[in-house]
């Protein structure tokens, strides 16, 4: 059972870490290629309106995936602390680094949120 | 009434960016250089040298210039929906859950192309109910991700419309010029006729009230259908089948003179100018509406999903979780 658990641990790990942001990078994309590039017709100031929010509602699918995915992997470390084997698997995954600890007003190094890295060095 | 050709056909043979100099200035000097030759008195060139003008503008817009956007627009609605070709959601009566996505949005778009054919059938009843089923999906509170594709896919139909306004309206000062050339052309035997009676008669079928009807309408019912959001697929239908079919605009060139001629080429003008404003007109209220739509926060939460960073995400026992928390523990940018 142990086994089955550490495998669903680096499964949430994983789904948070490369599956979703795989996803956002997909609404990344077509913001880029297909709604910030769109080519307004002559006097089409309403076309300019309406891809204004467009690209509004895809950067936020793309930052809501990048969140939820940072949430699920926030779960898999909280549970991978307790669970010596899911979190030799995350750390073989992520290059052997070790992984963050959650304490109780951050991670356990005290790195701030600004921090792209994390707790992680 | 006379079928119209096929859109992509006559898109491919008016697209381009200088329209006016290669179509319209060549065509517009034969017609004076021929009226010239007539050597009748109520002859007034500088009228031309107007019309010219206002046949420049109303063809300014190159109608392949949407081409990108459209591309873009169905490149995006597969990418966000690329695992959403689901059996349609069953939202009314009307809608058959065993549709498929791609076979609905096939369906509005085939309203937007119909060239009037009986294979390729312009905007009617049919294909009404097709665009509704359509636009029922749209609203039907599907996943976020097909709401998403809808959103790109109802971009789509609207730049095909408004590739459809220009390219028909292109297509018919062509060939209004063509018919007014095919009248000055037999001036010579008009006016040496003894009592000067006769008349020409050249008859034009003119696209552009077709394309309110083909192209126009299915966009048009958009906001209508979005307005409606808890109505049934059954009353979106109906509101949106209730575009009557369209049928091309026949407008007579009837002169018996050079001057008249002129002014029938005026009075196309004019009919062509307030056919297209209209149509844009039609496709701007319908852009304008989808802004509002879209802009409105319970629109949004479903197109987008839930509101995660305005402190709400799915998780949790309450499905929430402190907002400070999140930011706090921002795990590591993948290791």
């Amino acid at each position: 059972m142990a086994t089955v658990l550490s495998t669903d641990i680096y499964m949430l790990d994983r789904a948070g870490r490369v599956d979703l942001p795989a996803a956002a990078k997909v609404y990344h994309n077509i913001n880029a290629d297909h709604v910030a590039s769109f080519s307004v017709p002559a006097n089409g100031d309403y076309w300019t309106d309406v891809m204004d929010k467009v690209g509004k509602i895809v950067t936020d699918a793309d930052n809501n995936l990048l969140t939820a995915g940072n949430v699920l992997r926030l779960i898999a470390y909280s549970y991978a602390a307790n669970d010596s084997e899911a979190a030799h698997k995350i750390e073989q995954e992520t290059g052997g680094k070790a992984l963050p600890k959650l304490g109780k007003n951050g991670w356990d190094d005290g790195t701030p949120s600004s921090d792209p890295n994390g707790g992680l060095k | 009434m006379g079928d119209l050709e096929d859109l992509d056909t006559v898109l491919k043979r008016v697209q381009g960016d200088d329209f006016a100099g290669s179509i319209i200035d060549p065509k517009i000097d034969k017609i004076k250089s021929t009226l010239d030759n007539a050597g009748v008195a109520d002859w007034v060139p500088d009228e031309v040298e107007g019309y010219r003008q206002l046949l420049k503008d109303l063809s300014s817009v190159n109608p392949s210039g949407f081409n990108t956007s459209i591309t873009s627009f169905r490149a995006a609605a597969l990418a966000v929906g690329s695992d959403g070709d689901k059996p349609t959601k069953k939202d009314g009566p009307d809608v058959n859950p065993a549709d498929t996505v791609s076979a609905n949005a096939a369906r509005a778009h085939q309203t937007v192309s119909g060239d009037g054919s009986n294979d390729n059938p312009p905007w009617r009843g049919d294909s009404a109910d097709a665009f509704g089923k359509f636009i029922a999906y749209y609203t039907g509170g599907g996943q976020a991700v097909t709401s998403q594709a809808w959103m790109f896919n109802a971009l789509e139909l609207l730049a095909l419309s408004h590739q459809a306004v220009y390219t028909r309206v292109r297509d018919d000062v062509t060939k209004y010029l063509d018919a007014v050339q095919k009248a000055a052309d037999q001036n010579d035997g008009l006016f040496s006729s003894p009592d000067g009676s006769e008349q020409f008669f050249v008859t034009v079928i003119a696209a552009v009230a077709t394309v309110a009807a083909t192209a126009i309408a299915p966009p048009a019912g958009v906001p209508v259908a979005l307005s409606l959001v808890g109505a049934t697929a059954s009353q979106t239908a109906s509101v949106l089948g209730s575009v009557p079919k369209g049928s091309p605009e026949q407008h007579d060139i009837n002169a018996n003179s050079p001057g008249a001629i002129i002014d029938s080429m005026y009075t196309a003008y004019t009919k062509m100018q307030s056919g297209r404003d209209d149509n844009l007109k039609k496709i701007k209220g319908v852009l304008s509406d989808m802004s509002t739509y879209i802009g409105n926060t319970d629109t949004r939460k479903k197109i987008v999903g839930p509101e995660v960073n305005g402190g709400k995400v799915p998780i949790g026992g309450d499905g929430t979780i402190d907002p400070n928390y999140r930011k706090q523990f921002q795990p590591p940018v993948n290791a």
